[in-house]
């Protein structure tokens, strides 16, 4: 009863916060909208026993990642978003037929999905709670998944690259 | 039902130490500074001013809040809240003595026991900066924006080091709770293994707080005080309170982490977590009344060109003496 009202509570909280991000005028205010959305997320990842996914999505998308879209909407002294002048031709349509893609999808996967029962993965809540958490992520990473752990590496790696190049041909 | 009192007792008492031990810190922080400066100090308000935090308290409670005219004024109003709540909250994982027993029961001095415990810490400190960044932009006023903006990119710089100077103690400790981390520190306290981490902890520590000679967000002489100019009354007060609950908060992630938490011979275990905070927090001031401030360039500089390498290089040697040595 009370994990279920947790749940009604976080998922009104990540919906709305996911809403306003796109109905704020202010981009300022539309930052602060997808931090209530990142919090509602680690709230709903703790209701369901992944403590450390829920932390890890708190300090890295709630506090870092977000502190960079702060600084820069601070930095460019965004005001309210003026009407654009770029638009494309039928851009209503296109966002419709988008929109309707994905909600029918969407509808498809849970009316096929809700009444069946889960199987059980090889991490039930007792194990984890034995194991421990962080222990059971950092295995699995170093042994099943360092394939594409070792990926991203790889990737920001050459993100780091790739900044270091822009930034200093600007200078010169 | 007792559970649930002794709960609510660990809270009032965890929370309200708390903020007492913040209030009597701006005594501590003007005595200390006398000291330095061979004056007097605040000695008027009761035995050597020690009533002087409450005079202050009532003094601004009582005077009048100003919001600028051109405020974002919601913002404005919540920001101090936003650095407040976070400062408190995390200090609910740092466990400040051994367990008592109370009304027949075993109780462990520490709020919550999170398995993730300095994971959560540093999850606060990350929403505890939201407070200070808001706050500046939301004053609509050169200045606090400046520092505002410093504020963030110092914090995003000097996170990252602050991480990995705590990562040494917990590979060889193996977990991320700090009661298991006090535990771990049985016989020796992890400073002996880790001084390098130590260092890393002390510097990013200061820079993480805005603290002499990183308090480059609030520079009076160039910021006129930086974030907090526009702020006056009790939204400063709630701003000048949350950040000495963060200063104590990370003063006690150091004597958990570095100096065996509430362990010590002779003297009851929460003393001995309080002189080790309170030993830290003397440096602090000490500190900030004995450096100058460093100009912003070299901060970021030290942060990304020393600090991080360092930090690095002490992950590195630890995994492979945690490795090859055991």
């Amino acid at each position: 009863m009370a994990s279920s009202l947790f749940f009604y509570f976080l998922a009104v909280v990540t919906t709305v916060g996911a809403i306003a991000v796109v109905a704020f005028p202010s981009p300022l205010y539309s930052v602060l909208a997808l931090i209530l959305t990142f919090l509602g997320l680690a709230g709903l990842y703790l209701s369901l026993h992944a403590q450390f996914v829920a932390i890890v999505q708190v300090i890295i998308y709630a506090s870092a990642i977000m502190m960079l879209f702060l600084f820069v909407v601070m930095l460019i002294n965004l005001g309210r978003e003026e009407k654009r002048e770029l638009r494309l031709p039928g851009q209503k349509l296109l966002g419709a037929i988008a929109g309707l893609a994905v909600f029918s999808m969407l509808l498809k996967v849970f009316l096929s999905t809700s009444l069946m029962t889960g199987k059980k993965g090889s991490f039930p809540p007792e194990r984890v709670s034995e194991l421990g958490n962080t222990q059971i992520i950092g295995n699995l990473l170093l042994t099943d998944y360092v394939l594409p752990f070792q990926a991203m590496g790889v990737l920001l790696f050459v993100g780091i690259v790739g900044a270091v190049v822009l930034a200093r041909r600007r200078s010169r | 039902m007792v559970t649930l009192l002794i709960i609510l007792g660990k809270v009032l008492v965890g929370f309200g130490g708390l903020l007492l031990l913040a209030a009597y810190m701006t005594w501590m922080e003007r005595r200390v500074f006398a000291l330095v400066q061979v004056r007097v100090g605040p000695n008027r308000v009761g035995p050597s001013g020690l009533l002087q935090p409450i005079a202050d308290g009532i003094k601004l409670m009582f005077k009048e809040t100003i919001i600028p005219a051109q405020a974002d004024k919601v913002i404005y109003v919540l920001a101090p809240a936003v650095t407040l709540i976070p400062a408190l909250a995390a200090f609910a994982v740092v466990p400040f003595g051994d367990s008592v027993t109370v009304l027949g029961q075993k109780v462990d001095l520490v709020l919550a026991d999170v398995n993730v415990g300095i994971l959560y810490i540093f999850a606060m400190a990350g929403i505890g900066v939201y407070g200070i960044v808001l706050g500046s932009w939301a004053s609509n006023s050169k200045y606090p924006l400046i520092g505002g903006l410093r504020s963030a990119a110092q914090l995003i710089s000097y996170e990252l080091s602050l991480g990995m100077s705590l990562l040494g103690v917990v590979m060889i400790s193996g977990t991320l709770s700090l009661k298991g981390i006090v535990e771990g520190q049985a016989g020796m306290p992890y400073i002996v293994l880790q001084p390098l981490g130590f260092l890393l902890f002390v510097i990013c520590m200061l820079a993480e707080t805005n603290r002499a000679p990183f308090d480059l967000p609030e520079a009076e002489s160039e910021l006129t005080g930086g974030f907090h100019t526009e702020y006056s009354s009790m939204h400063f007060a709630v701003y000048s309170i949350a950040e000495y609950c963060s200063m104590i908060t990370l003063s006690a992630v150091g004597a958990t982490f570095f100096l065996g938490g509430w362990r010590g011979p002779l003297l009851p275990p929460v003393l001995w977590f309080l002189i080790k905070v309170l030993a830290f927090m003397f440096f602090f001031m000490w500190l900030r009344a004995s450096t100058p401030r460093l100009r912003y360039d070299q901060l970021m500089g030290f942060g990304w060109k020393v600090l991080l390498p360092l930090s690095i290089v002490n992950v590195i040697l630890t995994a492979a003496a945690v490795v090859f040595i055991g």
